[in-house]
């Protein structure tokens, strides 16, 4: 009996890895071989798919692009997001509640439904006005709050920032003094990592980077996916460039994530 | 400088702005110049919509493969988090894979599901080598449930990992001291203390599944059958363009996911109020 369970959970682990695996695995042979259609396994390595991609100027100026757009979008929702978060956390639960319904939006009205509405409104009416760039970047806003609200909430409970307040109120300093002196370098690498992890959601995104500047702003995943009709190794190289990015990033999240709960424990 | 509560508003009024005029604002205003029409009785969107069968068809299938994917990830998931949670040496190198299955969505799996499993997929053309013939194909029903297994197993790992994990430490023990075995331990105790987890996570992988556009997309273009990509062909296409029709639709996935989440959390609050 026992036994039975135990392997039936692991099997489902197994199972995971291997959803979780095989797909990016198949994309990095591919990226790196010069054909892959004649049987099981792919014929002889190279880097030259790679060393065009990174030659190609399309590529290289949607790179760019993308880059900037997405992190003007996350520093845009790092600024407004966190103050929104951190005061309310500090002393109204009730716009926390807010807060946390408003991280819940993104679920009820998906990222393609703002691209459409974002479409026909900011661009169709209202374009002659309205930079398309500027409209990017607000829009994508919205989305991003969600991971920058949840990472700094769980970082304000980690430091149990109320009776912390109570503390500096006794000894005589004020919220300013605290947010200032204390809490903000607390925080700051919660705040470095939503800033990352807002950074890599966006420029990942495809929905909105592909209906609302799909014509005139060529965005990182719109040309993956046109690449991938024209050559698949390309295509193929560019995700890999993009995860081998993301997984730097990704662990330099880890990395101040774990130094941060070190630090306040 | 002391914060007040009136300070909380203050400090969280310029991301409700931004929120309401990049999302809510155009949707109302989406939605609104559909009623309008409808109300002059002009062009209904709604006579398109119960007159072609097709985008019904698209609303079924969204439901139902949302609700799959959804089922299967929770199942395995749950099963995956109890291995994770019997084994604290697995959890770091699986949270990482798990993390990386999740985000791999959308453009690059579908370019990687092409490499596998397409009409010249390797792992078709192997499998096809010694007989075996995948019963589905990648532009199909079948070729899309799979793909968003592929994201949503690992999600739900992630998501589930922590509940099992705190339901696990002290109380199989405990159960065990008392002569329970695993299968009962879980039907009696751990399933119930779970469900309201499972109900919460579900409704969040039932949305993300549902809002999914790239996978669909890049996998079978304009012709996936799900509401995502209806509603931005019916906008961008330039054949079949009937905005009214793409803004019902929109309100009507609004409907089905603010319905799935708001039920799914009343229902996970109200299991956890009757065990405290």
């Amino acid at each position: 009996m026992m036994r039975r369970t135990w392997s039936w959970s692991r099997l489902a682990l197994a199972g995971v890895v291997v959803l979780a695996v095989l797909p990016p695995l198949a994309v990095l042979l591919f990226a790196f071989s010069t054909r892959w259609d004649r049987g099981l396994l792919p014929e002889q390595a190279t880097w030259a798919w790679m060393a065009e991609l990174v030659r190609a100027p399309r590529v290289q100026i949607a790179v760019v692009q993308t880059l900037a757009l997405s992190f003007a979008s996350a520093v845009l929702t790092l600024l407004v997001g966190a103050t929104a978060t951190i005061v309310a956390r500090l002393v109204s639960p009730r716009v926390t509640a807010v807060l946390d319904a408003l991280s819940l939006l993104p679920y009820a009205i998906p990222p393609v439904v703002i691209a459409i509405g974002a479409l026909e409104l900011f661009v169709g009416r209202w374009g002659g006005w309205l930079g398309l760039r500027v409209v990017y970047v607000v829009v994508v806003a919205p989305l991003l709050f969600p991971l920058l609200h949840k990472t700094l909430g769980a970082a304000m409970r980690q430091l149990d920032v109320v009776p912390l307040m109570e503390a500096a109120h006794t000894l005589g300093a004020s919220d300013g003094f605290l947010l200032r002196r204390v809490l903000l370098p607390l925080l700051a690498p919660a705040l470095v990592a939503s800033l990352l992890l807002c950074w890599v959601t966006a420029a990942m995104e495809f929905a909105i980077a592909n209906l609302l500047l799909g014509g005139s702003i060529e965005m990182l995943q719109p040309l993956m996916n046109g690449m991938r009709i024209v050559n698949g190794h390309l295509s193929a190289a560019l995700v890999v460039l993009s995860f081998a990015v993301i997984a730097a990033m990704g662990m330099l999240v880890e990395g101040l994530t774990a130094w941060n709960t070190r630090r306040n424990s | 400088m002391n914060l007040s509560r009136r300070a909380a508003w203050i400090a969280a009024l310029p991301m409700l702005l931004i929120a309401a005029v990049a999302v809510l604002l155009p949707f109302a205003w989406r939605s609104a110049d559909f009623a309008v029409d409808c109300w002059r009785g002009s062009e209904c969107a709604l006579r398109d919509l119960v007159s072609d069968g097709y985008y019904f068809k698209a609303i079924l299938n969204t439901v139902w493969i949302s609700t799959l994917s959804t089922l299967g990830a929770l199942a395995i998931g749950a099963a995956a988090a109890v291995a994770l949670a019997e084994h604290a040496s697995w959890r770091r190198a699986s949270a990482v894979l798990a993390n990386l299955g999740a985000n791999f969505a959308g453009v690059p799996l579908a370019l990687a599901l092409t490499l596998l499993f397409g009409v010249q997929g390797v792992l078709r053309q192997a499998l096809a080598a010694v007989g075996v013939n995948l019963p589905f194909v990648l532009e199909g029903s079948g070729g899309l449930l799979l793909a968003y297994l592929c994201f949503q197993v690992p999600l739900a790992t992630l998501m589930l990992a922590l509940p099992v994990q705190m339901l696990e430490s002290g109380l199989m023990d405990a159960a065990a001291t008392l002569g329970a075995g695993p299968v009962l331990f879980w039907r009696r105790v751990g399933l119930p203390l779970l469900l309201p987890s499972l109900l919460e996570v579900g409704s969040l992988l039932f949305a993300n599944a549902a809002a999914a556009y790239a996978t669909p997309f890049a996998l079978s273009g304009t012709s996936a059958n799900v509401l995502a990509v209806r509603i931005a062909a019916l906008v961008s296409g330039d054949i079949f363009s009937n905005p009214g029709l793409s803004s019902l639709l929109a309100l009507m996935m609004f409907m089905l996911l603010v319905g799935v989440i708001a039920g799914a959390n009343a229902l996970a609050r109200r299991l956890r109020g009757r065990d405290a």
